[in-house]
This record gives C-alpha cells, structure tokens and sequence, in this order.
C-alpha cells in the first residue's frame, strides 16, 4: 500500500506541475475583441432602446435622438397607450440583427434571399416587401435597387376563433 | 484522524522506555509548554495566513478585471477598493447559499473533506473492524477508508477536480453554452406562437390565490376594460369582423352561443358591470390580450438576448466563446428580461388556465428558462475545497518532520495544488464575476477654475461638444480616471475612447450617477475597443 502511495504522490507531482503551468497560461491568454455594434434592428420587437408595444423611455442615447431630430428613424407613438407603434429607419447606422440588413446598403434579393418571401407590393413608384408574422417591412428605392427604408412593428398573431372560446365557455362566464 | 500518532508525546506517557531518561533528573519538563507554544503558532499562523490570502484574492479579482479591460498598469485602485473586492467574493461564496443545490452541495464538499482530510504521518492499521449493522456499518466503512490509506486518494480527487474545473475554464464554457441553450430555446418558443394561437382560460378562484403583485399585473391587464357601450362594440366587432350586423343581434347571437340567459338590452347604468355578458366578454378579451402580449414578450427576450450575443451570431472573424462571457454586466439585461418572463408566465398561470396542447407546451418550455448564472456551483466547490487543503496544510504542517518520503511528496502537492486554487479562482471570479462600479459623469468643477481655463475642462468641454459620454471608473489611486466615448460613427478619429487623468485636488467636486444596467454593455464594448 505504502509503495503504491508512493507512486501516486510522484503522479500527482507530475500532474499538479502540469496544471499550474496551464492556469498559468490561461490566465496570461487575452481575449478576443468585440467588434462596436451600432444599434441593432429586431424584426416585431424595436431597436435596441426602443421597443414596440412599450412607452418611449424618457432618456434617449444622444444618437437616437439625434437620428430623430433628423429624420432618419421615425417612430409612431399610439395616442392613447402611449406606446410604441411602428419604427420606421431611414438611416444606414441601425442593422437587422442577425442578418445584418441596413438601409441604402442591401438589394431586393439580399432580403428575399434571407427573409424567404414576403407580400410584394408596388405603388406610386416604390416597391415594398410586407412580412406581417415577422412584424418588418422593407420599402425598395426603384432607381438604385437599395433599401430605403425598414419598418418594425407588432407581428400579426394567429387569431382565436369564437368557436375555439367556445369550447371552454363554462370557463370563461365564471368569475375569477 | 484516528491513526495519526506522535513519537515524542507517546516517549512521555511512558509507552516506550527511553534508558536515558531514568538516569537523568529531569528538573523542568518543558514538553506542556512547547505544545502550547506549538498550538499558539498554529492559531497565528492561520490568522496570518488567512489574513494574506484575503489580501491576495482582493488584488487577484482587480488585476484579473484591470487585464481584462486592458487597463492593466494605467489604472490603480486605492487599497481599501481592493480589499472590498476581497469582501464582495466572501460574500458572494455566502450569497450563492440561496440556492438550495448549492447548499447541498456544500454539504456533501464539508462531508468529504472532515471524513477524507489526511493527518500525518500515515499509519495505517490491519486490525478489521468488528462487522455491525446499521449506522456503525457506515462508521466502519470510514474507518476502514482511513486504515487502508483511501482517505489520501479521497482527499486528493476532490482538490485535483477544484483545481481542473478552473484550469479548463469549465465554469465560462458552461455559462457560454447556457446562453446558446436559451436563445435556441427561445427562438423555438417565437416559432411555435407563430403557429397557432394561444388560449387562455380564467381560473377560477384565481383571486384568492394571487398576491398583491399578481393582483397588480391582473388590475393592468384589464385597466382599459371598462364596461361601456363603445367597448361591447368593439370587442363583439374583434371577436367577429365579418358579422355587420346591428350590435343588439351581436349580443343576442353571443349570448345564445354561449348559453347566458340575460336579457340584450343594457343600459350602462351599472347593470352591464355585473351582468354575465360582459364578464364572458371581459374574459374572453384578457385571453385574446394575452395571445399578443406573452408572445411579444417572448420575441422581446429573445431580442435581448440577440442584443447581448451582437455580432458574435453572424461575425465571419472566429470570435471565441470567451468574448461573451467574459462580462458578467453584459448578462444582466438578459437576465432581467428572463427574470420579468418568468414571472409574467407565473402571473399568468395564478389567473388562466391553459386547455389546448398548444399553449400548454409553450407554458411548459417557458419554465425551462433560466437566468445566466456564471459559475456558482463550480465556485463554490473549488472554494469549499480550498479551504479543506488550506486546514489539511495548516494541520500537517507541524507534522512533516515525522513524515515517510511518499507523504512529504502528497504534501508538497497539496501546497502545489493549493497555490494553483489560490491563483485560479480569484481570477476566475474577477474576470467572470466581479465588475468595476463605473459612474456617469455629469459634471465637474474644478478648484479654482472660476474662468473655466482649466486644460483638463476644456478638453472634456470638447469632447461633450461631440456629444461624448464620460464615465470615472471608481476610487482609483491619486489620480482621478475618467472615460471619454464618443459613439457617433461615421467620424473614425474620436470614436477612440479618451481615458483621461488628472490630480484629484484639482476637482472641487463631481456630478455622477449610477449607470443604467442597459448601458453597461456599450462602456464595457469601449474598453475593449481600447484594447
């Protein structure tokens, strides 16, 4: 047993070297950099700061404030709630996240190609794409092919038929 | 601890006749009081040491942090912020006892090290102890454990495991993949309300049940309820848009498919409040509300959570594992967003009950969220071990001179082991967990500065003039550190972050702030920028 304990400690010398020169190295290793992201765009959701369905938060960063005073994102604030309706952005420093889409930068194709299709529409000289699940909307400049503006707002929802409220109708004439 | 067995004490109590000894008087025995002395050396010295220890995991967290913020050799904090960094692991080894496997597992780490803790010299016994039953089986087996000499290997699997958790960066890789497991999670659940919708039934009884706050949540979902006729129009008109109908047929019809024998004709003088339609109504509003709102705030989290991993999604660059957690700040606004989910699910489940295998699923996977919790487990067990070794060192270590070869060797790797653990896992701990108290600056007077010619105000001036946010990063040493960013893009010269020092005398007094919880992520990606 003694003689068997006695390799051990030897192992375990051997090992413990091992491992505080890796800690050692580990704690020497830097990280990698993160790239600065602008703000992002999120499809039926909002911007980074701003989100649909919510009130517009009392202090804005300076640069959103300054997109706004210049009319590079539009927001639509419902009357009543108060709360966020639609996003509209017109300025190529807010990218859709994940795809990394932006204004004046991306084709046509380059959605469709990402997004999959969408309702097509073309009026008074403007081409749009509609994704109402998603809660984006992309408007196409005809004579460039560009983006010229991204919307985000509320993504249209499956809808509850009468009959499926039906079925439960007992439940829902009880109070709670 | 039964086996250890110390020659000189034996020599004295007359075990072992030492010829000597009878022939020389002995006048004074001084063996009581260098025993005494023995035991005084240890306690001071295990004050000392822990005393030291402390100390050091206080400078390890802020050089651990300072590096990784590349402000390392720029940056010096005063030694009283140091040593709450000390303080603030301590506590957090105690705080992480609100979760109750954490607590287990504590247990099981103290259990182990008291039964297995080695103290030499190593023995050993070949007399088996008396078979029993029962609970002096089970003391059996640790005596048998110790005999045999299995306590050593024990003891030595627990401290080599600590110290393997923390080398391998096992901690990080967890919390790195419990990010992806989340925003898989949540991606899923935004495809499933996507394919159908969700139906929700009022629970009944549900108000008895609710506390306060769930009373709250439900008075905001249905404030703008109110039972008047405008109301009725809409939410018959919502329930069946292709019905144009005159609104009276509407209720009669509503009314006869749900069976409520009430009369069509209210007045809104109170008798539509309490009548059967409008309670039906109301509840058949809440439910379409929650078939938006839950999957809003489902879609909102995963946002987050998209906010938080950037561009570490879709970058082309490799970026690595370690990018994303290695600030633990950036998680807290996931974290929140998990958090306020969770309890939006809670709140919904005290007052609707979900009937369809649709929405009962995606309650279900709801529950499967969790918060991002940087290595609590792996800390605490790497913490409870290494206060084992240091009692097993501190215990052995007036021992060693009656030690065999191979039990000097386990020692000497203990000690290698202990200052593995002991370098490690603060760390560990201030490059995962610990992050600086960085304060917006909102204004600054300096003293004597009543033309406002101070060199220093004017270059901050300059950069407020482009719209720059300053942060002071905390009680550094003599000199006062603030951040200057610039976040507009477009201008590459001053998005370089500006780090500015100066003489604390020369500022008569500061207008800070705390930092939103959402802002964090934006100073710590300047940090790096800096890098």
């Amino acid at each position: 047993m003694t003689l068997k304990l006695r390799n051990l400690s030897v192992l375990l010398i051997l090992g413990t070297t091992i491992l505080v020169l890796a800690a050692l190295s580990g704690t020497a290793s830097a990280f990698k950099e993160i790239l600065p992201g602008g703000e992002l765009i999120y499809p039926g959701v909002g911007i980074d700061t701003v989100r649909i369905g919510e009130p517009l938060p009392s202090r804005l960063p300076s640069l959103l404030e300054k997109s706004i005073a210049e009319r590079r994102i539009v927001i639509h604030v419902e009357g009543s709630r108060k709360a966020v309706e639609r996003i509209t952005i017109l300025s190529p420093d807010y990218a859709l996240a994940r795809s990394q889409i932006r204004v004046r930068v991306n084709t046509f194709d380059e959605v469709l190609r990402y997004y999959g299709s969408g309702i097509v529409n073309n009026q008074d000289g403007r081409q749009t794409v509609q994704f109402p699940t998603e809660g984006m909307e992309f408007v196409f400049s005809k004579r460039s092919g560009l983006i010229e503006a991204i919307s985000v707002f509320s993504p249209l929802r499956p809808k509850i038929r009468i009959q499926q409220y039906r079925i439960f109708k007992d439940q829902f004439k009880q109070s709670r | 601890m039964g086996e250890t067995t110390n020659q000189n004490v034996s020599s004295e109590t007359g075990d072992t006749t030492q010829p000597t000894a009878d022939k020389i008087p002995v006048k004074f025995d001084l063996t009581p009081f260098l025993d005494i002395m023995k035991s005084v050396g240890i306690v001071i010295g295990s004050v000392g040491s822990i005393a030291a220890i402390f100390l050091w995991i206080g400078y390890a967290i802020i050089v651990a942090r300072l590096r990784a913020y590349n402000l390392y050799g720029i940056v010096r904090y005063t030694d009283e912020y140091t040593t709450e960094a000390g303080y603030q692991f301590f506590q957090d080894m105690f705080t992480f006892f609100q979760d109750w496997k954490v607590v287990l597992l504590f247990i099981a780490v103290i259990i182990a090290i008291i039964i297995t803790i080695p103290v030499g010299p190593f023995i050993g016994s070949k007399i088996n102890p008396q078979p029993a039953k029962g609970i002096k089986c089970f003391f059996n087996i640790f005596v048998i454990i110790r005999q045999q000499g299995l306590n050593y290997l024990i003891f030595s699997t627990l401290a080599i495991s600590a110290c393997l958790v923390l080398v391998t960066n096992l901690p990080a890789k967890k919390l790195y993949s419990n990010i992806f497991e989340q925003e898989q999670l949540l991606s899923m659940l935004v495809e499933e309300c996507k394919s159908g919708p969700l139906l929700f039934a009022p629970r009944k009884g549900a108000d008895k049940k609710a506390n306060t706050f769930q009373k709250i949540f439900y008075n905001e979902l249905s404030k703008s309820e109110k039972p008047t006729r405008e109301w009725l129009a809409e939410v018959l008109a919502e329930l069946n848009p292709e019905d144009r109908s005159d609104i009276r047929d509407k209720i009669i019809k509503f009314q006869q498919e749900f069976e409520i024998r009430e009369s069509p004709d209210f007045n809104f003088n109170g008798d539509f409040d309490k009548s059967e339609t409008y309670r039906t109504l109301l509840n058949i509003r809440l439910s379409s509300k929650l078939n938006v709102e839950l999957p809003r705030r489902i879609d909102k989290t995963l946002a987050d959570i998209h906010m938080l991993l950037g561009r570490i999604l879709t970058s082309e660059e490799g970026e690595s594992f370690s990018t994303l957690v290695a600030y633990t700040a950036n998680n807290r606004p996931v974290n929140d967003s998990i958090q306020e989910l969770g309890l939006y699910r809670e709140n919904v489940e005290v007052f609707f009950d979900h009937k369809d295998s649709h929405t009962a699923n995606i309650i279900d996977d709801l529950k499967k969220l969790r918060t991002f919790n940087f290595g609590q487990f792996f800390l605490s067990y790497a913490f409870w071990t290494l206060v084992g070794i240091f009692i097993y060192l501190v215990i052995n270590s007036t021992r060693i001179i009656n030690f065999k070869q191979w039990e000097l060797g386990y020692f000497a790797t203990m000690v290698l082991i202990f200052l593995t653990i002991i370098v490690t896992l603060p760390t560990t701990y201030g490059r995962y967990k610990y992050e600086f108290k960085v304060l917006k600056l909102n204004d600054i007077v300096f003293a004597g500065d009543e033309k406002g010619e101070n060199p220093v105000r004017k270059k901050l001036d300059q950069l407020k003039s482009r719209d720059a946010g300053l942060y002071i990063l905390g009680p550094t040493k003599g000199k006062e550190v603030i951040l200057g960013a610039i976040k507009t893009t477009g201008d590459s010269a001053v998005n370089t972050p500006q780090i500015i020092m100066m003489d604390r005398e020369t500022v008569k007094y500061m207008n800070v702030e705390p930092l939103r919880a959402r802002d964090i992520p934006d100073i710590i990606a300047l940090f790096r920028q800096s890098r």
